[in-house]
């Protein structure tokens, strides 16, 4: 039942996502406002199916539905329900929903924000389809939506006024279009290679949730980072319709940088949280492995980063413009990367689920179409494009900007090498090599060494005139590269075989193991044991590493134990059982970690704080003044 | 020439000898962190030298996991089914390691032909085996069938 009804749900989804791409298209090109105003209807329509969609994949999960061949494959009935509910994106079918979904989450957080005060729904009541779509327009307004019909006419009694204002919605429908394109396309992906709402080609209890994914860090890891991830596609869809529209001002500027700055956010907590996950799960005491996966967050983020800054300047001395929008296609382009690398099955990597050689092809074809059609309306507009008027001075904050930008553009080439590289030499069969974390931290040291000391150049003198959101950010990078440094450098560790009543001694302090006992859950048995941590015969407390086995998938994990502080962590991992009670333990000394994570946490609230900040917060042009609409109307 | 163009040149020669700068840095470090991914079958035809590193695939031989009594050192068998090579790690092993399941140890040989382990990859998921394993495995199987 939930299966058939997902099914539908989904093609539904895929019809409203062609009619918001393709109709203001069409209006665009023929001057119809009635096809452009069909946008921000079939926007939530989309948006509604495709949560629709999530609901019942949920509510399958919940139910332990295991005719779905995904749920089977994905969950057990002894599953804790927490879990059964992130298990939805636990695999590949299920993320690329996700995908979706936040897709519309930010297709409908942009038509909130972007699209002007005055109804634009007058247009749609006056078409036959517009009165089909209109229904969902009144589901979130309905006064409004309900005296529509009545006012059409009063309010644009000509077809010219209606002309005259769909210049200035041109720019926001055709956002909402590319959003809708891309939006078709990886329903497209989901519907014809990875549907969750398969059936199970035979009973079974489930497979159960990969263990290493059933933890709290991976409850909102995966959202927050697609949140990022997709998020960059909202400032990415915004350059491509200024670029359409010919209108790459400074309202552009502010808007593509308002989203680009939510997306950063996300992606920034996204990447936080992957890597407190890593620290506490893997038991290696690491929170960065170079994992091609992780570099794959990592490389949007970068880029994500020097767009943020290059917009400021098209913003506030209208130059730059070329970089930021390139930019702006190249964040885009690395999220599809990221997307194309961990979900096509090309990497053996920690995350890598989904090894099937169709899905791979379909991604990089869409990655090829977007990407290539994207680049040609950047080069055919480029041609055209005014040159700026503004100089920048040497030694000025504006070039300490591009020089930031370019250093932060450096890095993620190197890392971008360093990812594709293993993988361009095996698809041409030259040899199976990879390539190490010294590489990445080699190269990135020197780079990341640099942006430090030029952005404290740049900010120290002036410290006070900084607004708060900088101060925070940057504040908080200064605070990360630190807590990488040390935790790196005066980072201890020891590997030893122990049995209870065993001490063993690392740096200042005492580890006694004091003895083990059995523990239980519901999907799970494992070994408790229990170590006595002092520092010169202080106790300072007591930690409870565990070693379990997860019954469904026999699968073997390490619960560590962490004792955190300020200044340093105590983490002790259970090895293996050697023989007995005598197991090898892997103990680690830790100083300074949580800095990484604080660090990335004052970088956060730098992004909140500049959201909110007088500059960012001022509608762009028109929302509360309808009469400047007018005129700007005028003018196209 | 004027003032504008000046600027414009000196930027991009700035430009240019960053990139290359950065182009060196990479290529330096890229040609000392590679790591070469050889089975046993390959080194058999060709072996390295003592003290080069790589990266060696396969399945840990069923029965060939040897622990030393005091400390944490371990000796097994890594087979890609047409040759064998032993290893000799101390350390941890990681979760997923298991014997008849695929494996990647780094490290190097020793005098003896024994491949010293500095690190075994822990490869979190367990349907993961090394590509040429999994297509040795394969042709084996249709040998058979």
């Amino acid at each position: 039942m939930i299966r058939i009804a997902g099914e539908v749900t989904l093609m539904f989804a895929l019809f409203f996502a062609l009619l918001q791409s393709v109709m203001p298209l069409i209006g665009y090109k023929n001057r119809n406002p009635y096809l452009l105003a069909c946008a921000r209807p079939a926007a939530y329509a989309q948006a509604f199916f495709v949560l629709l969609a999530y609901g019942l994949l949920t509510v399958a999960f919940v139910n332990n539905d295991f005719s779905i061949a995904y749920v089977a494959a994905n969950s057990h009935a002894s599953l804790p329900l927490m879990y059964r509910l992130t298990a939805v994106w636990g695999a590949h079918e299920g993320s690329i929903l996700l995908w979706i979904v936040m897709l519309n989450v930010w297709t409908i957080a942009y038509v909130w924000v972007g699209w002007p005060s005055v109804w634009p729904e007058n247009f749609l009541a006056d078409s036959w389809l517009g009165k089909c779509l209109c229904i969902f327009a009144m589901a979130r307004r309905p006064p409004a939506s309900c005296a529509l019909f009545a006012k059409t006419h009063k309010h644009f009694p000509s077809h010219e006024s209606a002309k005259k204002f769909s210049g200035h919605t041109e720019g926001t429908t055709l956002t909402i279009s590319i959003l809708g394109i891309i939006s078709f396309c990886f329903l497209c992906f989901i519907l014809f290679t990875s549907d969750p709402f398969l059936p199970a080609l035979h009973a079974s209890a489930g497979h159960d949730l990969n263990p290493l994914l059933q933890d709290p860090g991976f409850i909102i890891h995966p959202p927050m980072l697609y949140l990022g991830y997709v998020g960059f596609s909202v400032a990415f869809a915004i350059t491509q319709a200024a670029f359409l529209c010919n209108k790459l001002d400074a309202d552009w500027a502010k808007l593509a940088r308002k989203f680009a700055l939510a997306a950063w956010f996300f992606l920034t907590f996204g990447i936080l949280l992957g890597s407190w996950w890593a620290y506490r799960v893997l038991g290696f005491g690491g929170f960065w492995f170079w994992d091609p996966v992780e570099n794959a967050s990592l490389l949007p983020w970068l880029s994500g980063t020097a767009l943020i800054h290059v917009l400021l300047l098209c913003e506030r001395r209208d130059t730059a413009k070329a970089w930021a929008s390139l930019l702006a296609i190249i964040t885009f382009a690395l999220s599809l990367l990221g997307t194309f690398l961990v979900r096509s099955g090309v990497l053996v990597s920690v995350h890598t689920f989904a090894s099937d050689p169709t899905r791979g092809l379909f991604l990089l074809l869409l990655f090829a179409v977007l990407i290539s059609a994207a680049l040609s309306v950047y080069v055919a507009r480029l041609i055209k494009m005014q040159k700026s008027t503004y100089q920048i001075s040497w030694l000025s904050r504006e070039s300490a900007l591009l020089i930031n930008s370019a250093l932060l553009f450096i890095a993620m080439l190197t890392i971008l090498l360093g990812t594709l590289y293993p993988l361009i030499l095996d698809a041409l069969h030259l040899g199976v090599i990879s390539v190490g974390a010294p590489y990445f931290n080699k190269v990135m040291m020197p780079l990341v060494l640099i942006t430090l000391v030029l952005m404290g150049v740049v900010s120290l003198p002036s410290i006070r005139k900084l607004q708060p959101g900088m101060l925070f950010a940057h504040a908080g990078f200064a605070i990360l590269v630190i807590g990488v440094l040390l935790s790196s450098l005066l980072n201890q560790e020891r590997f030893v075989r122990m049995e209870p009543g065993n001490t063993t001694t690392l740096g200042a302090y005492q580890f006694q193991f004091l003895h083990t006992k059995g523990v239980s859950a519901s999907n799970y048995r494992g070994i408790q044991a229990e170590f006595a941590v002092s520092k010169n015969k202080r106790h300072i407390t007591n930690l409870y590493p565990e070693k379990r086995i997860y019954t469904v998938r026999e699968m073997v994990m390490t619960k560590v134990d962490i004792h955190p502080g300020i200044f340093r962590d105590l983490y002790i991992a259970l090895g293996e059982p050697l023989h007995d009670d005598v197991w090898s333990v892997r103990i680690y000394y830790k100083p300074f970690i949580r800095w990484i994570w604080f660090g990335g946490l004052l970088m956060m609230i730098g992004a909140m704080l500049s959201l909110r900040s007088p500059s960012l917060r001022g509608r762009s042009s028109d929302r509360s003044n309808p009469c400047h609409v007018e005129s700007q109307g005028n003018t196209t | 020439m004027n003032k504008y163009h000046k600027r414009r040149l000196w930027l991009i020669s700035l430009f240019a000898a960053g990139m290359t700068l950065a182009v060196g840095l990479v290529l330096f470090a890229l040609k000392q962190n590679i790591n070469v991914f050889l089975t046993p079958a390959q080194i058999a035809v060709n072996a390295p030298k003592s003290d080069y590193h790589f990266r060696l695939g396969g399945m840990v031989k069923k029965g060939s996991l040897i622990r030393h009594p005091q400390d944490l050192t371990v000796e097994f068998i890594v087979t890609d089914l047409k040759k064998e090579l032993a290893v000799q790690y101390t350390g941890v092993l990681p979760d997923l390691f298991r014997e008849d399941s695929g494996v990647i140890a780094e490290g190097s040989l020793n005098q003896h032909g024994v491949f010293i382990a500095t690190q075994i990859l822990a490869k979190h998921d367990e349907n993961y085996m090394p590509k040429n394993v999994y297509e040795a495995m394969r042709k084996q199987d249709e040998k058979i069938s």
